[in-house]
């Protein structure tokens, strides 16, 4: 154990955070900058290096300070030289070095111990690691000597602005001298110094005061896990770099990336998209000979888009490739034994891709056959509480839609009571609620349809999901309540026992030790002090059995 | 050897008597409203809230909470693992000592004799494994 191991997660943020740097120069460079300004992009990028390089030397990252000390090396001989341009083969150099010293570093930061500290080789394209007119060495595709890491895994960094650490310590004062008013004004009253009526005036003004100061704090908190989604869209842009094809010709473009999202939904993004991404070149972007046939420009575009709409941060994966064909989709789902029954249009068939090993490729590529499929995709959306969906031309193009909450923190939620008990529907994911008359419920071959917005909706009820009741409960027999949701494009009505009450809970993820049930998204603690299952009706409708699906 | 040292907990739960090594208990509270899963689940009984903390409560099947514990005196006994707290309830419980004798044979059989009773040894990979006793 180095007394310096406990700074080594510090160390990966900031290693991080600089070859972000590098890789954001390098973006710069092969847009073209001006003659003049090269000799400055190449002292920043020597200069992030050798930070790099220093902060390995002093973890005893021995292969990986060999690989930025190369670089780095290289970088300064080409300072040296002050040239007046940067070749697209010097870039595609420095980037595949850069991307060497991030997998390295990677490896350390990973949760698995023996991998990080294992003899792994790295896998470096041989053809790129040598340096533009400089004959090297090819054992450069180096293996990881044993570094000996004793890093705490399990504890998180994030790089906070100070001036979001000076607001929440603001609020807190702010708290103090409230508390400290309120702790006065009942000595008051104990004393007699103060009559009732003027007590409560005072306590109602503070409690208020109170009431607004947590919400500060709560928001200025949870801002310090902000973090904008440029760090994320970059490394799609990367993955975007990185694939080479003699046929397909790749243009990128973002947009909104001074989004900030909670880091936590940031982290686990990551993978989902790098996935969408991977199958908008593989699958999405045709090859420029049909390109040019279908009269469409010879490079394809992939697009990330970032925006908040509301509560609600918005990702868009598009691509303006061949597009999903509804109908090869569903021939192939048919193909594949899988209960297609209740697929009534294409949209429906569409979505089918989301089921567990459901692929349509009929070899798996190198790019975005790794096994992860898009059920996987939807897993680590739903897990974060939020949604994809997927709008798509044959011909034209695909666009997914992700949408998160801004934050994991407060949210606004329906209580229901479900069979006598209480349960939480968060606000963003019903589009109205609604408490009718039984009589307006209408049956129809089998199933029970709900008016909505002057259509007939098809409806579930939630009671033959949940099998437990409290004693005492009696249903309401005159009065149907129905939570109205959309999956897709589809409205659904949910129909419960009765509608309780409007509240803010935070919602906490389920102990391991909680038996898992698909559909419960988290727990909570309601003001009265009950505990609390929050549930995800798109998750409710997944579980559903057909037969009871829509009897209401 | 069980423990290091000699101390547990003695816990009746229904009629029958058991033994509770003190190293996993973080605390013995007084009974809390507990919430049912919104489908019964072999094992376990519900939630509890916990100051804030929503954890699960394990079932025994012969620990029918309402009907064996008077609620005054029913106590929840949490615990704590890599996984996280848990509690279980039971009708009774005190601190005792175990003589060596006493530890001898609980470590032999898993069994021995407290107050006149037999006490079993539970443990907490058997508390969450069994699900119902």
């Amino acid at each position: 154990m180095n007394e310096n191991d406990d700074l080594i997660p510090e160390f990966l943020a900031e290693a991080a955070e600089l070859l972000e740097k590098v890789y954001q120069d390098l973006t710069d460079l092969s847009s073209g900058v001006p003659s003049d300004q090269i000799q400055g992009y190449l002292d920043s990028l020597f200069r992030n290096i050798h930070t790099v390089k220093g902060g390995c030397g002093m973890f005893n990252f021995v292969n990986t300070q060999e690989v930025a000390h190369g670089l780095e090396s290289h970088l300064s001989e080409l300072k040296s030289s002050t040239p007046k341009e940067i070749s697209a083969e010097e870039i595609s150099y420095i980037r595949d070095k850069t991307q060497q010293i991030e997998a390295l570093l990677n490896r350390h930061d990973s949760a698995d111990e023996e991998v990080a500290t294992a003899e792994a080789p790295v896998p470096v394209n041989e053809d790129v690691t040598s340096a533009p007119g400089v004959v090297e060495k090819k054992t450069e595709t180096a293996n990881i000597k044993k570094e000996e890491t004793n890093s705490s895994k399990t504890v998180e960094y994030i790089r906070v602005p100070v001036n979001r650490i000076n607001e929440s310590i603001s609020e807190i004062s702010e708290i103090f001298l409230i508390r400290n008013q309120m702790v006065h004004l009942v000595g008051k009253r104990k004393m007699g110094q103060i009559d009732e009526r003027d007590f409560y005036q005072s306590w109602d003004q503070l409690d208020a005061a109170l009431r607004r100061g947590i919400g500060e704090l709560e928001r200025s908190t949870m801002n310090m896990r902000m973090a904008p989604v440029s760090g994320l869209f970059s490394r799609m842009g990367r993955v975007i770099q990185s694939y080479k094809s003699e046929n397909k010709k790749i243009e990128f473009k973002i947009f909104g990336e001074n989004t900030e999202l909670d880091k936590k939904v940031l982290d686990t993004l990551a993978e989902p998209l790098v996935h969408l991404v991977r199958n908008a070149m593989d699958h999405g972007i045709e090859t420029m000979d049909i390109r040019k046939s279908a009269g469409k420009p010879l490079h394809g575009t992939i697009e990330l888009k970032a925006a908040i709409v509301g509560n609600e941060a918005v990702i868009e994966i598009s691509d303006d490739g061949k597009g999903i064909d509804g109908s090869r989709i569903l021939a192939s789902a048919q193909e594949k034994g899988l209960d297609v029954s209740h697929i009534s249009d294409d949209k429906a068939a569409i979505d089918l891709i989301f089921m567990p090993g459901f692929s349509t490729a009929q070899t798996l590529s190198e790019i975005s056959g790794r096994g992860v499929g898009m059920d996987a995709v939807k897993s680590s959306v739903n897990a974060l509480g939020g949604k994809i969906n997927i709008q798509t031309q044959v011909g034209q193009g695909s666009t997914f839609t992700i949408k998160l909450p801004v934050s994991v923190s407060v949210s606004p939620v329906v209580i229901v009571n479900i069979k006598g008990l209480k349960y939480a529907v968060p606000n963003q994911d019903i589009l109205e609620i609604r408490q009718t008359n039984i009589r307006k419920v209408e049956k129809n071959n089998g199933k029970d349809y709900v008016k909505f917005r002057d259509a007939f909706i098809e409806c579930i009820d939630t009671r033959n999901i949940i099998t437990e009741q409290h004693k005492d409960h009696e249903e309401n027999m005159s009065e149907a309540s129905f939570l109205f949701f959309q999956q897709n494009e589809k409205i659904i009505a949910a129909r419960v026992s009765s509608f309780e009450s409007n509240t803010e809970i935070v919602v906490k993820p389920a102990s391991k030790l909680i038996p898992s049930i698909p559909w419960i998204s988290g727990v909570s603690v309601l003001p009265t002090g009950e505990s609390i299952f929050v549930i995800s009706l798109d998750r409710i409708l997944e579980q559903v059995p057909k037969e009871v699906k829509y009897a209401c | 050897m069980l423990a290091d040292n000699s101390t547990f907990l003695f816990l009746t739960i229904g009629e029958s008597a058991y033994l509770y090594s003190v190293d996993g208990v973080q605390e013995v509270a007084e009974m809390l409203p507990v919430r049912p899963y919104p489908i019964s689940m072999v094992g376990h009984l519900g939630v509890i809230n916990l100051r804030g903390e929503v954890i699960p409560v394990i079932s025994f099947n012969i620990n029918k909470m309402g009907k064996i514990c008077d609620k005054n005196k029913c106590r929840l006994i949490i615990c704590k693992d890599e996984d996280g707290r848990f509690a279980f309830a039971c009708s009774s419980v005190k601190k005792v000592i175990l003589s060596e004798q006493q530890i001898a044979e609980v470590e032999k059989s898993k069994i021995t004799q407290v107050e006149g009773k037999p006490a079993m040894l539970l443990s907490i990979s058997e508390l969450l494994n069994r699900g119902a006793a």
